[in-house]
């Protein structure tokens, strides 16, 4: 398996942080190979560089060494405007506290990451109905996400990093802030959108819940990723 | 809680001391006293001197002489009111020459001639003591003495002449609620003092003045204190002083004496101390007796003894209070005591001049009689 | 327990400087502006009063006449004939030194041996007596201060050159007066006191007194009173010092009050960022307080916390803020002296007096603003229920419920301020209080009207930019309670602005168009110098007669500016000999009647300006009892004329009537008609030929000119204190901005996460703030005009007398707009340049 064909290639990886004026070393020599449509999943203790990790990937944070390569596109090289139209493009989000736009109701909160791409009309928002009705939110859509349950809030968020086609979508402790239950519901919904669409999606998690449906399971310890058969 | 009050208190103390920084202090400037006096012992070029004794010409002489450079017409009496309350007076008007020549000048004010006058009431009775003075330059006339007739004035101060020549002489003085009113006229003709009216005050020739007296005016008025209206009869004195030196060096003050005694006798003593505790053989007196010419009396000829001192409350000062007065040659033994301790006048100028009594024996008899007595130099 | 409390708010507060600062900036400007104000106007009319109390030491009373002051034989006459104690008569003038004529020494002649008991501040030399015989005795002496002297470099014995009409005069320093106190100097700055004789030499006026100043015993005054009133000529008047202060500070009130309110304005708009700061920490802290409540703190604790931290704001606030007022004031001092200067009374010196009384009154206003901009967050934080920490979407719903009782409180205020405005009759006060309560009940309204504003601006951009232009008005309407506050303070500021603005316009206008219609004849030859000095009367005559002689002139016009006594206080009175032409310079309040002009020559009457009414009460047909010499003469008012010269009125009567009962004075000025299709420009080098050097002749242009040149400095002040009051609102609009955008920094993260490029987001915040600026300005628009409209037709004509005419000047208004539009602009810049530097990452883990 030559590294080309490998959707993301990460290699050398470091990443500190300076905190209160010690570094705090994140990484250390990370590598990491993903293929399309795999669905993986990284564990870790609190503050092991989960949020981290999906941060560089996503291109919203810098490594201080090291190349990630998305799809042939090495993030790494690219200018903050570059990363950011890539980002926009290509990666979708899911975070723990589900950060939906407060201002903006349920449906244009999906809207948002469309437009961002190019003005759309109808075409836009009947795939958002759709999506919104696949996660069973079709009533919600006028809504305002305070008005929502942390499990709607989720799924409207699920929708949101799906709802631009990204061939990446990273979850951040998606089920975090989620009761067992409701956390289940959303799980088993972003592994069904994903796996249909034929997605890529890299999971950070401590629930040892969701392992169950990944097709890989890493585990960050000591600043490097270690496999972990399941 | 507390430690918001103790930055309440800073704070305070903060605004205090800006305040403080900004605050005005209360001022009070005022004339010092006795700085009059230096401008008078100044430099008396171009003044004319009094050298000699010299013909007197009235009325031109009970005028000013502007050339010399001080000069006063001197008022004192006692006075009685019908229910036998009595009372002090003096009224004086000093005339100093700032400068011994004039300017010309279009305005009125250029003027260098300034008066003082120094106005007393001596209410025995109610044991007070009045006091005022003013000053004025003889511009548009707010003070002067006229050589034509008699009147000397300082603002609604007068000393007048009203029929023309000096007497009968009206004297005009309000102070607040102390007025005089008096119509004084002439027992005794006019006193030339010392040589002929020429009066020295000490070796140095120039050191003296002309001088002249009316040593009994019978007097007759009113004396309002208080709003009290007291009419009143008496006795008045005249002096007529001016000079351009009277002190030297050496002099320290005089001790000057103006007696009425009840048999028509008048006398008139003073004594120039000297700064070394002796007494200058300058002083002199006159004695007028009732019916005969004055009589010149030398330094020799009287002899004053202190009987008692007093202490200005004012001004901390000591002057003699009660003296007795020994003439040998006239057979004349007097004790003179003030009607009233405090007659010191607090003024820009500071002396102490009050009305007093006196009882004695003349020629074997006895006497009394009322005078005023002068402490200068304390 | 206390303190760990305090110390969890003030670990909070120390977290969020930006707020803290923005809290501090709002109290201390808002103090500094009210003190600075109080100060220099306090100081101004102080430093009067001290002079005055310096030179006249403890005269109660003065006597004075008209401007050609008293003739000395009066004095003679009180002293001599009367036996009036107590005086002390004065003469006295301003004069420039010759080596530096920018400083006018005011020379005072004084009879140094009148009274003692005035104590003045000039006795107390280091020898008095000495110095007093020295100004007698030596002509041409004169006493200084010793810091007059040591700032001109003289000592004793040197010489001091005076600039007087006649040439220069020297005056050899005998004395110099050292002062009891750092007041008394100040008291003494650029004063001479001479002999009388000496300033009656120098100035020329022989036989003349400027006043004598008396002292009236407290014991009987009115014995004295009424023997002097019966001495006094009828033109002449005996004026109480303390009334004398008491109507130069009511001259002043007008001015005073307007000032003033313009430092309250300040103080307003500091009230909205100290709210909006106490708001933001009360809000920020809700889980704070909320956890607290559910581990048992009680609600007074959680309210004494927070007040506690107010009022240390508040007093750290307002200790910078006097600070800050003191320094403002020594800025503020020299444009406030100037316009006493210009339109009250002479000013002599330029020095802050500061009284515990001004300095107690800041820090009442200080803490007194704090606390009741603290009382809604204070309400806020104990609304917070122990059992969950409310999320910011109910506070919002619970601000849009408090919002109706706030639309109607705002509607209440409008209405009390259009009652208060129009009902309150004469009262400056409460036609400044009415532009208050608009202005304030307006801000009230601005988050509602904001709130419609935003939903129009959605969906209209909505439309044509899709969710990106939906977010800006979105995020303005999300937090209402925060951009409103800041939307309402600069909508005041600006309102004030463009009200301001109106206002000053319209006036400038009205005394444009005015000066255009009095300014009839061709050239102006004013005569300055002293209306007492001898002969004058007679060689203006002459004057007159040689300019009248020229065959390019075909007539002339003189006008006589004086002062008169009625009801024992001078007035103002010009006496005019009018041609056909200059009489089309007045303008009358009501229909002209043509015999008007006959019965104004022949009659005892007058016409008086609109301010002279409007002080004095009067209308049309009333008479007016005039002082004069041979008493009280009643003169009949003809009309009243519009006059913008001055702010207390005058009189105008013909110069017929003037000479049947005062002296002639001469001219001030004479105006020139050049004979039809005469060239100026010659006539003018004609006349100049003719007329001796120092006369100033001027055209009517460069008269024109000149007056509205003064009219820009009168309102200098003004200007400086409203674009203050704006400057304070505009940092204040930018701190809370800033503020509001840093708050949102997760969110702005979110929005970088999805996609957002660094230059959207610069967009988006712009836009936001932008669209903020703008509905402030839109709002401003409107409530600028009615301030304006209330500024031109209530306070103003309140405050001085005059009508304006109301000048809409579409610029002042699109000033107002822009000038709202940039600050917010302005203030969106910094929040967006740092969200752009800023990783996405960061900002997600922001708080």
């Amino acid at each position: 398996m030559t590294p080309a064909n490998n959707f993301i290639e990460i290699d050398g990886l470091t990443k500190n942080y300076r905190e209160t004026g010690r570094p705090v070393t994140i990484f250390d020599n990370l590598s990491l190979s993903v293929k399309r449509g795999e669905l993986l999943v990284l564990l870790g203790r609190s503050g092991s560089g989960k949020s981290t990790l999906l941060n560089l990937l996503g291109g919203i944070d810098r490594p201080d060494s090291g190349r990630i390569v998305i799809d042939g596109i090495e993030l790494t090289s690219l200018s903050e405007h570059r990363r950011t139209l890539f980002r926009r493009h290509h990666i979708g989000f899911v975070f723990q506290s589900y950060q939906l736009i407060p201002t903006l109701t349920v449906m244009d909160n999906l809207l948002l990451p469309l437009e961002l791409i190019q003005p759309t009309g109808k075409a836009g928002r009947n795939k958002a109905a759709e999506l919104l009705n696949n996660l069973d939110l079709s009533d919600r859509l006028d809504t305002y996400p305070d008005r929502l349950s942390g499990g709607e809030q989720q799924r409207v968020a699920i929708a949101r990093a799906l709802i631009h086609d990204p061939l990446l979508v990273l979850a951040d402790e998606p089920t975090g802030n989620l009761d067992l239950q409701t956390g289940q519901q959303v799980m088993s919904l972003l592994d069904k959108l994903v796996r249909q669409s034929g997605k890529t999606l890299i999971l950070a998690t401590h629930s040892r819940e969701v392992m169950g449906i990944a097709d890989r399971i890493l585990t960050i310890r000591d600043h490097s990723l270690i496999e972990t058969d399941d | 809680m507390k430690k918001i009050l103790l930055f309440f208190v800073l704070c305070l103390i903060a605004i205090m001391a800006v305040w403080l920084y900004f605050s005005p202090v209360d001022e009070d400037p005022a004339f010092q006293e006795s700085s009059f006096s230096s401008p008078l012992t100044a430099d008396s070029e171009g003044f004319a001197k009094v050298l000699e004794p010299r013909p007197f010409l009235f009325p031109e002489d009970h005028g000013a002489h502007n050339y010399y450079r001080s000069e006063w017409w001197y008022f004192t009496g006692n006075l009685e009111a019908p229910n036998g309350r009595r009372f002090g007076y003096q009224l004086t008007f000093f005339r100093f020459a700032l400068a011994s020549d004039s300017i010309e000048s279009e305005s009125a004010w250029r003027d260098r001639q300034l008066y003082m006058a120094h106005f007393t009431v001596t209410d025995v009775e109610g044991r007070r003591f009045h006091s005022a003075e003013r000053f004025s330059r003889t511009a548009l006339d707010l003070a002067g003495a006229r050589n034509d007739r008699f009147q000397v004035w300082l603002h609604d101060w007068s000393a007048e002449g009203i029929n023309g020549g000096i007497f009968p002489m009206r004297l005009k003085a309000e102070h607040r609620d102390i007025a005089i009113d008096l119509l004084l006229n002439a027992q005794k003709p006019l006193v030339l003092q010392g040589d002929r009216g020429f009066s020295r005050k000490s070796d140095q020739p120039g050191n003296a003045s002309y001088y002249y007296s009316y040593t009994r005016l019978s007097t007759a008025g009113s004396i309002s204190i208080d709003g009290q209206n007291f009419p009143v009869t008496g006795n008045s004195w005249m002096d007529r002083e001016w000079s351009t030196s009277a002190l030297s060096e050496d002099q320290a003050g005089w001790d000057w004496f103006s007696l009425q005694l009840s048999d028509d006798t008048e006398l008139m003593v003073y004594q120039l101390r000297l700064k070394d505790g002796g007494i200058d053989p300058h002083s002199s007196g006159t004695l007028i007796p009732a019916r005969s010419g004055p009589e010149a009396l030398q330094v020799e000829d009287v002899k004053i003894e202190v009987l008692d001192e007093w202490t200005s409350p004012h001004s901390k000062r000591t002057y003699p209070s009660r003296w007795r007065l020994t003439i040998p040659k006239q057979q004349l033994q007097l004790e003179v005591e003030p009607l009233l301790n405090d007659q010191e006048l607090n003024l820009a100028f500071r002396y102490w001049e009050g009305a007093a009594s006196v009882t004695g024996t003349h020629r074997g008899q006895p006497v009394t009689g009322f005078g005023y007595v002068e402490l200068t130099g304390y | 327990m206390n303190t760990i409390l305090n110390r969890a708010g003030r670990n909070f507060l120390l977290r969020h400087p930006w707020q803290l600062a923005l809290a501090l900036l709002g109290i201390t400007l808002g103090v500094a502006v009210v003190i600075a104000i109080d100060l220099a106007l306090d100081s101004a009319l102080q430093s009067f009063k001290q002079v005055e109390q310096t030179v006249s030491g403890k005269a109660t009373h003065r006597i004075a006449g008209g401007e050609g002051g008293l003739d000395e034989a009066l004095y003679r006459k009180l002293r001599v004939e009367h036996g009036i104690r107590n005086l002390a008569p004065v003469l006295q003038t301003y004069l420039p030194i010759q080596q530096n004529p920018k400083i006018k020494l005011r020379v005072i002649g004084i009879d140094p041996f009148a009274e003692n008991a005035f104590r003045s501040g000039w006795q107390s030399g280091q020898d008095g007596a000495q110095a007093a015989i020295r100004l007698v005795a030596e002509a041409n002496t004169a006493i200084i201060g010793r810091q007059t002297a040591e700032a001109l470099g003289l000592s004793i014995g040197d010489e001091l050159i005076v600039a007087t009409g006649t040439g220069d005069r020297r005056l050899r320093i005998v004395d110099l007066i050292a002062p009891a106190s750092a007041v008394a100097a100040e008291a003494l700055s650029n004063i001479v006191i001479a002999d009388i004789s000496t300033v009656q030499e120098i100035t020329g006026w022989f036989g003349r007194l400027s006043h004598i100043d008396v002292i009236i015993p407290e014991t009987d005054p009115h014995k004295v009173q009424a023997r002097l009133a019966d001495i006094l000529p009828g033109d002449v008047s005996l004026v109480s010092i303390a009334t004398q202060f008491e109507s130069m500070q009511q001259m002043t009130e007008a001015f005073s009050i307007n000032l003033s309110a313009m430092g309250l304005l300040s103080l307003l708009v500091g009230m909205f960022l100290i709210y909006n700061t106490m708001t933001f920490l009360v809000l920020q802290r809700r889980g704070l307080i909320g956890n607290l409540r559910l581990i048992g703190v009680t609600r007074r604790q959680i309210s004494r916390m927070i007040l506690t931290e107010a009022l240390i704001l508040a007093a750290i606030g307002t200790m910078l803020g006097i600070g800050l007022g003191l320094l403002l004031g020594q800025v503020m001092l020299q444009p406030v002296t100037a316009t006493v200067d210009t339109l009250y009374f002479r000013v002599d010196r330029l020095s802050l007096s500061v009284s515990p009384l001004q300095i107690g009154k800041a820090v009442l206003l200080g803490i007194g603003a704090t606390l009741l901009a603290v009382i809604p967050p204070l309400r806020e934080a104990n609304r917070f229920s122990p059992k969950h920490a409310l999320t910011r979407s109910q506070l919002e719903s619970g601000s849009r419920r408090l919002s109706r009782s706030i639309l109607l409180l705002g509607i209440l205020l409008i209405a009390a301020g259009f009652a208060i405005g129009f009902l309150s009759e004469t009262s400056i006060k409460l036609g400044l209080a009415s532009v208050f309560l608009l202005l304030f009940g307006f801000a009230l309204l601005t988050p509602a009207t904001t709130l419609a504003v935003m939903s129009c601006v959605e969906t209209l951009s909505g439309r044509l930019f899709g969710i990106l232009g939906k977010l800006p008005p979105r995020m303005v309407g999300a937090e209402i309670s925060r951009t409103g506050v800041a939307i309402a303070a600069l909508m005041i500021a600006v309102a004030a602005t463009i009200g301001m603005n109106l206002m000053i316009d319209s006036f400038r206008v009205t005394v444009a168009q005015w000066l255009n219609t009095t300014l009839q004849a061709d050239l102006y030859v004013s005569i300055a110098g002293d209306k007492t000095a001898r002969d004058k009367a007679v060689k203006d005559r002459q004057l007159k007669a040689i300019i009248a002689e020229l065959a390019e002139v075909d007539q002339v016009s003189t006008v006589l500016h004086t002062q008169v006594v009625a009801d024992d206080m001078p007035v103002k009175v010009s006496a005019f000999e009018l041609t056909e032409a200059s009489k089309n310079g007045f303008v009358f309040k009501q229909a002209f009647d043509t015999g008007l002009w006959r019965a104004f020559e022949e009659q005892e009457t007058v016409i008086v300006t609109e301010p002279y009414a409007y002080h004095n009460k009067v209308k049309a047909g009333d008479t007016i009892a005039l002082q004069t010499a041979k008493g009280l003469q009643d003169f009949k008012i003809l009309g009243i004329y519009y006059d913008y010269s001055g702010d207390r009125g005058r009189l105008a009567m013909s110069r017929t009537q003037y000479l049947r009962y005062w002296p002639d004075l001469g001219y001030t000025g004479i105006g020139v008609y050049g004979v039809a299709g005469s060239d100026l420009n010659v006539l003018e080098s004609r006349l100049r030929d003719r007329l001796p050097q120092a006369l100033d002749l001027k055209s009517s242009r460069a008269i024109f000119d000149a007056s509205m040149q003064v009219f820009n400095e009168t309102f200098l002040i003004t200007e400086t204190l409203r674009w203050l009051a704006a400057g304070i609102a505009f940092v204040g609009v930018f701190g809370s901005l800033m503020a509001l955008q840093f708050e949102r920094t997760r969110q702005l993260g979110i929005l970088r996460a999805i996609g957002m490029t660094p230059g959207q987001l610069t967009g988006l915040i712009c836009a936001e703030t932008g669209l903020m600026g703008l509905t402030a300005g839109l709002i401003a628009i409107p409530v600028g005009l009615l301030v304006a409209y209330v500024l031109i037709y209530i306070v103003y004509l309140r405050s001085f007398g005059w009508t304006m005419t109301f000048h809409l000047n579409p610029t002042m208004l699109i000033q107002g707009l822009l000038l709202a539009v940039f600050a917010a602009l302005l203030a969106g810049i910094l929040p967006a340049y740092r969200m752009a530097r800023t990783r996405p990452a960061e900002a997600l883990r922001a708080e």
